[in-house]
């Protein structure tokens, strides 16, 4: 490799790993609607703590290649954790329990991980959708503790920085979920980055030849799995914080594959994907079902057709097949397939 | 010239559409429930139950007032959204009145939302006891487990019963079926000589009818989801011809299910509040069976769901009647929570205004088999059942 090609796929690396000016777009989109919109604001709580649990969903499938059905057992198990801790133990300061919430997450998935990441493809789904079911009936019977069934209710959180009170118009849960996800976003571009991201992005690209460089792939693996699983973790506590609820559907599989559905709709491995996908996802649920709210399925059936028979890699993909050329040079981006191949 | 005939024809239009719009003070009404999913069905009788009074009964109202009905799916039982589409139709369409909830769940994410917009909320479904107390926005039109399985006990141990096998799905709602029927059973001397909760989505019940019939029980008392499979099984493995009577709340033996049961249900006992499917039904149920047959074909027939529907627009009529389209919460849920009524399908019926639970009779029908159709005959009445569990479980 001579050093001139070496310092241009430097430099596209870089330039990669570089903060766009599009990326300004979500944020600035996220406050226009706080202002433009407010009868929209509950919704949009929703589709930013959605959001997040996309963004932990697409870790694992986009960009470590893990693809699971049981992810929303994290979610739930968050959920849940975040919910007692309140219910039961009396303590109802929000980032408290999404502390805990992520912790719970993150220790379940590494517990589950132990286990799952044993297994490869058809044996792994089967796998992680066993963990979920099983986590879902363990929550219907130790209805002392969750409510069963019945869901646990009865949550009432403390105001946010003791101060902002979680009220009916949505304005702080909207602009609480709105933070959380900045955090998330922020904290996974930079994971994304490192080696470790790029290493993890080598071991679903390959990981034999991964293993063969001196990458301990199980151990990558676990790691990606349980960070993860705790980001899940946080976005099912922030969805029982913002419901004040937690029901058994926060741990079904029904919520798995509406994650993975958004995947579909908005793009997998890009990170955006979740940006996209979640709104349009939401949006057409609710404008849909507001229109007939007995047929609107087919409809939604419809799109999600569509976009994979007509447009694979979701609305980014369209998107990228528009500006997405334009974006690396042509030195850079030929040097880069030079390097691959 | 074509412009001004059309501005003339618009002017026109306007004056036209103007006195109706501005007379007409609408009072909006939201509805949450299970249209989609594996449920639908349940949230569709509501649904019917409630177009069917709006059409029939719009000279209720008071002149110059109308409602509109803002109708929400949340794929029930789905809390997250029950809870999301009420506080949107708070927010944007400012719902005055609140109806719906299939699930208790559902129910128990909206409650405290009904209490911070005090926007009273009408139950036409969800069953668990706990419910009226978890808003005092909260009134029941339905019915609560305890309401039915805790008479029942009763009735069973009055009728000389005297060792019962209890078999509920494994939630809840199965969980306070079994615990009502076996205070009142016990209470009155009857045994219980085992308990099987079955886990819901199991549909052969081959296993445990065996094992109920070496237990050689008086009784059976079920309360499961998968109802035709659990019938069938009853009767094939013979716990029938071993004389082991079988009992059940109202909806073991739901009417739509009944064409699939057949005769496997003969002779089996429910304790219910309203069935279409009766040898003699009362001259209200009649009228409101023509009603529904005309609306929806004859074919099609309502369960309790839709007389629940109905009843709960009856009540928001009747509100919007007697106290006009621009009353007070406060003043709704003092009306609501004293209402009476004896013109539906169930004959009467009253909201306790201590609970805002409903008291209602609770009717005890055989199926017989009548010329090879299979219909419910009426053998006994328990009049003015309050939710047992509120007497048990005071504040």
């Amino acid at each position: 490799m001579n050093s001139s090609l070496k310092a241009s796929i430097i430099d596209a690396h870089q330039r990669r790993d570089r903060l766009h000016p599009y990326e300004v777009l979500p944020w600035l989109t996220a406050a226009l609607i706080f202002f433009l919109f407010p009868q929209f604001l509950n919704l949009g709580a929703h589709v930013l703590v959605t959001i997040i649990f996309v963004l932990s969903m697409d870790l694992l499938i986009g960009y470590a290649g893990i693809v699971t059905l049981g992810h929303a057992a994290f979610y739930g198990a968050g959920a849940y954790a975040a919910g007692i801790l309140c219910v039961s133990a009396g303590i109802n300061e929000p980032f408290t329990g999404l502390a805990v919430g992520t912790i719970v997450g993150g220790v379940v998935g590494i517990l589950s991980g132990l286990m799952i990441l044993r297994t490869r493809g058809l044996a792994l789904l089967i796998l992680s959708l066993a963990l979920l079911l099983l986590l879902q009936e363990a929550a219907n019977q130790a209805s002392a503790w969750t409510g069963g069934a019945d869901g646990l209710s009865g949550m009432s959180m403390a105001p946010l920085f003791g101060k902002y009170r979680f009220g009916l118009d949505g304005k702080v849960i909207y602009l609480y979920s709105l933070g959380v996800l900045f955090v998330c976003w922020l904290f996974l571009r930079m994971l994304l980055a490192t080696p470790f991201g790029r290493s993890v992005v080598g071991i679903r690209e390959n990981a034999v030849r991964m293993a063969a460089i001196g990458a301990n792939v199980r151990r990558r693996e676990l790691a990606i799995f349980t960070i993860a699983a705790a980001m899940a973790g946080l976005a099912g506590a922030l969805a029982a914080q913002i419901d004040q609820f937690v029901s058994l559907n926060m741990l079904s599989f029904e919520l798995s594959g509406m994650v993975l559905v958004i995947l579909a709709l908005g793009g997998v491995s890009r990170l955006y994907g979740a940006f996209l996908g979640t709104p349009v996802f939401f949006i057409a649920q609710d404008y849909l079902s507001k229109d007939n709210p007995v047929y609107w399925n087919f409809w939604l059936g419809l799109l999600l057709v569509a976009i994979v028979l007509f447009a694979r890699g979701g609305v980014l993909g369209i998107l990228a097949r528009g500006f997405g050329r334009m974006r690396l040079q042509p030195a850079a981006s030929s040097a880069l397939s030079q390097a691959r191949s | 010239m074509i412009l001004t005939h059309r501005l003339v024809g618009l002017v026109a239009l306007c004056a036209l559409a103007a006195p109706s719009v501005s007379a007409d003070t609408v009072v909006k009404v939201g509805s949450v429930l299970a249209l989609t999913g594996p449920f639908a069905s349940m949230g569709e009788g509501v649904d019917r139950g409630a177009a069917l009074y709006m059409k029939l009964n719009r000279d209720k109202l008071p002149k110059g007032v109308s409602i509109e009905l803002i109708r929400r799916d949340n794929a029930g039982p789905n809390p997250t959204a029950a809870k999301r589409l009420v506080q949107e139709m708070v927010v944007r369409d400012q719902i005055k009145y609140l109806t719906g909830a299939i699930f208790t769940p559902d129910a128990a994410a909206i409650a405290p939302l009904a209490t911070e917009a005090k926007l009273p909320f009408i139950l036409p479904n969800a069953s668990t006891s706990s419910l009226t107390r978890m808003s005092p926005y909260i009134v029941r039109v339905s019915l609560t487990q305890w309401q039915l399985a805790y008479p029942m006990g009763e009735w069973a141990a009055k009728k000389g019963y005297k060792t019962a096998y209890i078999v509920v799905a494994d939630y809840a709602p199965g969980h306070d079926t079994q615990e009502a029927f076996t205070r009142a059973f016990v209470g009155k001397g009857g045994q219980i000589t085992g308990v099987l909760r079955i886990p819901q989505n199991v549909t052969d019940f081959a296993p445990y009818m065996q094992r109920i019939k070496d237990a050689k029980p008086d009784m059976v008392f079920m309360y499961i989801n998968s109802r035709i499979a659990a019938l069938k099984a009853y009767e094939a493995a013979g716990l029938k011809a071993a004389g082991i009577q079988l009992m059940g709340p109202g909806d073991l033996l739901n009417d739509d299910e009944m064409p699939a049961i057949g005769t496997a249900a003969e002779g089996v006992i429910t304790g219910g509040i309203y069935t279409s499917n009766l040898v003699d039904p009362s001259p209200q149920n009649v009228a409101f069976l023509k009603a529904w047959a005309t609306e929806y074909g004859a074919d099609n027939k309502p369960s309790y769901l839709g007389v629940t529907g109905w009843d709960s627009m009856d009540m928001i009529f009747s509100a919007i009647a007697k106290l006009g389209p621009d009353a007070k919460p406060e003043a709704i849920l003092e009306f609501l929570s004293n209402w009476k009524s004896d013109s539906g399908a169930r004959g009467a019926i009253s909201i306790d205004p201590k609970t805002r639970d409903i008291v209602q009779s609770v009717v005890v029908n055989r199926m017989e088999n009548i010329d090879g159709k299979m219909m419910n005959r009426r053998i006994d009445v328990i009049p003015d059942v309050k939710d047992p569990w509120k007497i048990i479980n005071p504040e």
